[in-house]
Formats: C-alpha cells, structure tokens, sequence
C-alpha cells in the first residue's frame, strides 16, 4: 500500500529508508534456517529484468524442494502449518504455497487470493503494533489473526488455480505483459490455449520456457531451485560416520575444515567476510549430571571417528531413535561470524567458532552428525608489501579487526554499528547505522541527496538574533532518545517557550532556553514533521533538547546535552 | 633570654635552596609510589583534558594514557558526555579509534562530529546484557588501536573495575567512564574521579520572569513569525570538583564554562586546595625572613642551634 493509505491506519508508524542490503541478508538469514525443513533451500533467482507486478528487483520469496517431506510433518497441510509457525515466531507473516513444481507454487504463492493476503498482513500488523487488542474483548479473538497464508495444490488442482491467474505469475517482463494485456491475454489460462509457436516468435522464447514451468503435463521441469549455497568451492563438510557428542573431536574437525576451507580462500585470492558453520544434531539430550561436555577422550590425540561414548544414550539407537516432533533430524546448530576484514587465517577463524560453539553447547550435549562449514560471503584479498619499518597506522587498522571480529562474536554483527551522517532535517535521521563486520567495503561514495528544503532569502530571517547553525558544537545533543519521550510543559499563555516542564514524575524550572527552531520534513519524505526545538537547562542542571509537535501540538524531550 | 635579630647569610641561601630540592625530590618520590611506579615528569602521549586550566591542575599536565577517569553525573545532560567528548577528541589524535558502548542506543554522533571527533573512528556497540557490555569494554581498553572507550557504568564492582584498570594499562586507552553520584563514597580505581554539579548561580523565578517580559517586549514583530529568542548565556557553565587525583591534590572546585559558539573550555577556579602536610613540611624547612616577633623564643633558639651545630 501507499506511504499516505498507511499512515492514516496507522498514525503512529515511523516511516525508514529502504535497505536492499538489508533485506537480503535478513532473507539469507532465513533460508539458512529453513533448512530444518528441507536440505534443498534457496533463495529466487532474478532475471536481468525487472518482473511485472513487482516494484523491486530482488529476492522476496525462499524456495524448498519438499519432495518426499511431507510425511515427517504429518503431510503437506501440516509442513506448511509448521513453517508458517517457525516464520511467526520469529515475528514474520509469510505466505506459503506447496504444488508440484517450482513455477507453479511461486506463482500461486504470489498471486493466489492476494486481497485475502494483503487483509491478513494488515491484520497481523495492526495485532503486533497493539491496536487490534483494544478492539477485541477476549483473548479468542486476538488468537485468531491470521499468522499467513497457507496455500496447497496438488498436480491436478494446480492447473485449474494456474489458470485464474494472472499472467505476471509466469515471471515476464512488463513489456511483453503489456504485449499480452493489448492481445486481450490477461490469465495463464488464457495463454495456455494460445499456439505454442505463435507465441515463442512473437513474445520470444522466455515466455515459452516460463510456461513450461507451470503447466502440469511437463514432469520433466529443467527449473530447478538454486540452491542457498551458490559456491561450492568455498564450502566443505564432513559426516561423521557414527554421530558423535565428543567436544574434543567436534572441535578437531572444525579446525581440520577451517584449514581446507581457508586454502580454498587463499588459493582464490578471496579472503572471508562471513563464515557459517552448520553442525547437524541428531538428538538433543539434558545435561547428564554424571559426565560434563568438557570431557575428552583417555587418549592422546582426539579420533575424528570416535564414535559417540555417552554412556546415557547408545549411538546407534541416537540414530534410530526419532525426534519428539516426527523428524529424522530435528535440529542444528548454526555459528555464524561477520569479520571486519577478509580473511583467509585459519588461525583467526578458529578461536571464533570455537568461541561460539562455546556458547551454542554449554552444558548441553548431542551428537552431531555433520558439520558444514561455508564462507558465504568473501571478498579480495588486498596484498600489500611490508615496510621496513612498521606504520603505526596499519597496525592500528590490524589491532582493530581482530577487536571487532571477536566483539561481533559474541555481542552479535549487527551490535557492532558505525555512524554514517547523512543531509536530512529530521534528527533521527540525520545519522545511519551500519555493521562493521560482515560487509564488503564499497570503494564507490553514494552521493548524499539533499533532502533539506531550500531556505529562501527572503523567509523568517526578520529578526536581530540569527540562529545557530546545525554544525555549531553543542548544537545538537550527545544522546537522542528514540523514540522521543513524551512530556508535559508548563508554558504561559501565548508563550511558546515553556517555563518548566515534567519529566519522569519530577517538575524541572526552565532557567535558559534557546529557540525555536524549526526543523520540518519534505513531503517527499512520507509523513511530514513539523517540529519547534528548543534547548533548555534547567534548575537541576541539565540541558535538555525538547520539541513541540506542531501538529499534534505535543511536546516530547529528544535529547540530552 | 635576649632575643637577637635573624640576618640571612650566604650559606644560609645555600642550605635553604638544598633543602628546597631535597623537598622536591621527596615530593616526586611519594608521587611515584602513589602513582605505582610511574616516573613523574617523564610521560609522553598525555591526554588534554580540552581545557588549559584542568591540564595545570593535573599531577602530569592531563590524562595519563592507559588509565581511567570517571565523571560522577548527577543526572542526564549535566556535561559529563561533553568533558568525554572532549579527552577523547585528544585521545584518538594519533590515528587511534573512539569506542562508545552504548546500551542504552542514545548515543548521537553528530554532536562528537561537531566537536571535532572523525566520523569513521568512531565504533559504537550496543551489547544487549550487562555482561557482554562489561567484557566489551575490557577488551576494547585491552586493543591498543583503541584511543578512548566511553561508557555510563552504575554498578561497577571491584572485580571488573580491576580487570578494566589492567586492560587500560596494557592497551594504552583511556576509560572514560560516566557514573552516578552515588558511588562517591565507594573506593575507586580511576586515576582522577570528578563531580559534575550544577551552578549555583541561577535566576531567581522572578528574574526569568523579568527576562521573558522583556524579551516579549522587545519582539516587536508579528506573533505568527518564529523568531529565534533565547535568554541563554553565550557559555554553559557548570562545576567540577576533583574528588580523587592520584599523584595529585584532590578536593579543588572549578567554574566551567563551555563557549556555545566555538566549543571552547575554560575553568575557573572556586576554592583554594586545603594545604597538606607535605607544604607544611617545606615550610617547616624554610624558616621565613622575619623579625623575631614572627617566631617564638623557644623556635628561635631551636633554629639557632641548628645553625650553630651544621656549622
């Protein structure tokens, strides 16, 4: 929906630039957890064009072979049930469509009952943001908003959906979609009984292939998912014959791939930005008070084969046995690392994973079955000759990556943030955040667009007092308070500077203030902020940076001097 | 007993001028055991504290590189995030990088942009457990890429607060910390500790009434314009009191002022530091030039068979 449809719904939504970067990785993040639900995950490939019906060129859906899965979920309603749930929990509304190839349940994902859809996301997000629960009575209610949208289609049933659909389904261009609207083509259906070879001189053969995709009748579909990790050579695994809980081992192994997986790097030239380790279990057991995960084996040299030794479950039966929800491998661990400079040192790589291992295991144990070890984003490796004498500078830079490879470790990537000041009015916006690690460093700067409104000459400078230019030291605060505190003020009447104002149950006497001044958003910039700031200190002490909402004529605190 | 008159001899110049260095070279021998070995006078790298004034005060001319200072704030916005700023502007100067960890996701960078810190060395993390911000901070001291580390700390005991003094030392960074009053009374690790406090002077509630109506008087202009009015002071003025300075003298109260328009900082001093016994000391050893009314008879004949006797 539009900017102005949403921000009437929902007044108080904030309105944030969109992160492509962002939004792909948060995508791959996902696939790399759906694969608890099918070893074959992928994100969708794109064309070199822009599909009709879509407004972004890049990945928006996650594919899954589910080819004979079905039955560990207690069918196909059940699996898409589960994966719709997995999604909601970690607070996504997704759509989810099963049929019998991969051209058809993307199709029928994206243009089933997309009304229904787009009421359903509304309803899921107007219930997170709060505002559902006022208007239900009972907790029935709440329960029943929809978490997504389930769709199913068996061989037969997916022909007669396909054909009410609309032909953006098939993934084309919007020039030859607009070539088939003029020809009076509107539906898959509609383009079925279409002559094949009219089709493939006219509208190319694209069209033709697109087709074949999701008609029924084409058992042997040459579409198939690309798979999420794209990169072979810079992937190794290693399955243990018999699954093992051993640490010692576990940790030889990592060490043994990291090496593998490093040289691959370094004979490359590539250096690893992102690493992820994917170590699947078999089974997950409680803490056995008897016997600690830290135990290593009696002998010296720790055995890549040692076969499982817990005396409280017996290999082979650990592999036997079935998880508590119906599955033949139920769980995994993933250990993921975002470092601030590519790398191919094995060395630096180890102490990290094995960091993290440290805290994916704790006191818990379980066999593992397969480790996999991907760096999953890499980058050049810069090669510099060495001076004689040691640059300080350089030394700096080498100290500070290692830092920030272990603090994003263990505090997280996306903890590990650099400022980036950008042109806009509004304050909160005027600065983005970035991670540090775990990105390619762009050498290209993106021009700063100029958001801010051109001042005309002749406007408000009408008065002796000239004010302050943003880039004057202490003219914006060293702490913004997001989102913005809500206060009560004490003002005379007529007056627009208050004279003293209520802050966390306190009354704080204006002593100085300094103001307004008027910071307004441009309505090309979504909801229009119109804002009067005023720097205050007050009889405590304190300076403080408040506003008033000139349109809902409320005043909030925002920054702290 | 006749009192006779004191008379200043060349010898007697010499004798106080020795006895002035052995002064001196005490006072230095006790800074070095307070100060843990360090050789006073012989630091390079120290940190300027922003201001001239409060680098004079300070035993070695500022910070010291590889220790921590704390700023006991009394409540938000009281310019301890200024005076940080400030020493970590001074810190980062050799190429170094300014780490904030910043639980809260409060702090702002175009505010340390406008004082002078550069963008791109400066890494803020925002670890979400006590713990993690805890061991972020010591190993951030610990890199010694690492010029200044900011934090608000409330609890901090001994265990960590040790960890982080070691971590300073060996990275060479300095940890600035910003901490509630409350932990005046509690031992501390930082090399110098400092009390921010709000300035006594303020304007009574009819004064800023006064300075309002005037200001309203004199607009003169139409009420739909916004007109920028401020009755605020060209500078921001707070004060600072030294409650710990190793190697130094604590207890000294300083009138900041913070120029609005440049960024400047100067300090005035408030109160004259109580006199310790080392200067009692030094002038026990130098006895003034006076007439014998100024001494007793009994320090008079004392001082004479000092004389008498190192003769």
């Amino acid at each position: 929906m539009s900017i102005s449809e949403a921000c009437t719904i929902a007044p108080t939504i904030r309105l944030l630039d969109h992160d492509p970067q962002e939004d792909l990785d948060t995508l791959c993040e996902i696939a790399q957890q759906a694969w608890a639900f099918s070893p074959l995950v992928g994100i969708e490939p794109l064309d070199e064009y822009l599909w009709a019906g879509r407004t972004l060129h890049q990945p928006q859906s996650i594919l899954l072979d589910a080819t004979g899965l079905a039955n560990f979920f207690g069918g196909e309603s059940s699996m898409i049930d589960s994966i719709l749930q997995w999604l909601n929990k970690q607070g996504y509304f997704g759509v989810a469509a099963m049929a019998h190839n991969l051209g058809s349940a993307w199709a029928i994902a994206n243009y089933t009952a997309r009304a229904e859809t787009a009421e359903k996301l509304l309803e899921f997000w107007l219930q997170r943001a709060g505002q559902q629960q006022e208007a239900t009575s009972n907790d029935s209610d709440v329960s029943n908003v929809s978490i997504g949208v389930a769709l199913e289609a068996t061989e037969c049933e997916s022909q007669s959906l396909l054909n009410g659909l609309s032909i953006e389904g098939l993934r084309i261009d919007q020039t030859t979609a607009n070539s088939l609207r003029k020809l009076g083509v509107r539906t898959i259906g509609q383009l079925m009984q279409l002559p094949r070879s009219g089709l493939a001189s006219r509208l190319g053969e694209r069209l033709v292939k697109r087709l074949d995709s999701v008609c029924s009748n084409q058992t042997d579909s040459s579409e198939s998912i690309p798979l999420l990790y794209s990169n072979p050579d810079f992937s190794v695994q290693f399955s243990f014959e018999i699954p093992t809980s051993c640490r010692a081992t576990i940790e030889e192994v990592i060490r043994r791939l990291t090496d593998q997986l490093c040289k691959r790097l370094g004979q490359q030239g590539h250096g690893a930005l992102r690493v992820a380790s994917r170590l699947r279990l078999v089974q997950e057991n409680e803490p056995d008070p008897e016997q600690t995960i830290g135990d290593t084996p009696s002998s010296g040299t720790p055995d890549v084969d040692t076969p499982c030794n817990d005396k409280s479950s017996n290999a082979q039966s650990a592999k036997e046995q079935k998880c508590p929800g119906g599955h033949g491998h139920c769980n995994s661990w993933l250990l993921s690392l975002g470092l601030y400079r590519a790398t191919s040192e094995a060395s630096h790589i180890v102490p990290l994973l094995l960091y993290q291992l440290d805290q994916q295991m704790g006191t818990r144990r379980a066999c593992v079955s397969e480790i996999s070890l991907e760096a999953t984003l890499t980058g050049l490796l810069r090669w510099k000759q060495t001076d004689l004498f040691e640059n300080d500078l350089q030394q700096h830079h080498t100290d500070l990556a290692r830092l920030l490879d272990l603090l994003s470790c263990r505090v997280g990537r996306r903890n590990i943030v650099g400022a980036k000041l950008q042109t806009h009015p509004q304050p909160e916006l005027a600065c983005v955040w970035r991670p540090l690690t775990g990105n390619k460093k762009s050498n290209s700067s993106a021009s700063h667009r100029k958001t801010s409104r051109k001042v005309d000459a002749k406007d408000n400078i009408t008065s002796s007092l000239i004010a302050p230019l943003p880039s004057d030291p202490l003219r914006r605060p060293t702490r913004l308070l997001t989102p913005p505190q809500r206060i009560t003020v004490n003002s005379e009447s007529g007056e627009s500077v208050p004279v003293a104002i209520v802050l966390d149950g306190y009354r704080h006497r204006v002593i100085q203030f300094a103001g307004p001044e008027r910071i307004e958003s441009g309505w090309w910039q979504g909801t229009s902020e119109r804002r009067d700031y005023f720097r205050l200190e007050t009889d405590r002490g304190a300076w403080l940076w408040i506003y008033r909402n000139l349109v809902s004529n409320d005043w909030y605190l925002h920054g702290v001097f | 007993m006749a009192s006779t008159s004191f008379q200043a001899s060349p010898q007697m110049d010499s004798e106080i001028l020795d006895k002035k260095e052995v002064m001196s070279r005490l006072f230095q021998k006790i800074r070095t055991m307070e100060t843990g070995g360090r050789q006073f006078g012989e630091l390079t790298g120290v940190v300027s504290t922003g201001c001239d004034e409060l680098d004079q005060e300070l035993p070695e001319g500022g910070y010291v590189p590889g220790t921590m200072v704390e700023w006991l704030e009394p409540a938000a916005g009281c310019g301890g995030d200024y005076l940080v700023l400030m020493a970590a502007r001074n810190a980062i100067a050799g190429g170094k990088y300014f780490i904030v960890v910043d639980s809260l996701h409060q702090f702002y960078p175009p505010a340390a942009v406008a004082l002078g810190l550069p963008i791109d060395r400066i890494i803020v993390i925002r670890p979400k457990e006590e713990a993690d911000a805890m061991w972020a901070i010591d190993q951030s001291l610990r890199c010694s890429a690492v010029g200044a580390v900011m934090a608000r700390i409330d609890n901090l005991n001994e265990l960590h607060a040790r960890r982080f003094q070691l971590a300073a030392e060996a990275g060479g960074g300095l940890g600035l910390f910003i901490r509630p009053p409350q932990v005046r009374r509690e031992p501390t690790w930082a090399e110098i500790q400092w009390l921010l406090e709000p300035p006594r002077s303020v304007l009574t509630p009819m004064e800023f009434a006064m300075q309002r109506a005037s200001l309203r008087n004199n607009r003169g202009q139409s009420d739909k314009e916004q007109l920028f009015v401020s009755n605020a002071r060209a500078t921001r003025c707070f004060h600072l009191q030294s409650l710990r300075m190793r190697g130094g003298r604590s207890g000294s109260r300083w009138n900041v002022a913070v120029d609005m328009a440049t960024g400047a900082i100067t300090a005035e001093r408030l109160n004259h530091v109580p006199s310790s016994s080392l200067r009692l000391a030094s002038e026990l050893a130098v006895p003034a030039r006076s007439p014998a009314s100024r001494t007793s008879p009994t320090t008079q004949s004392h001082l004479q068979s000092v004389r008498s006797a190192s003769a």
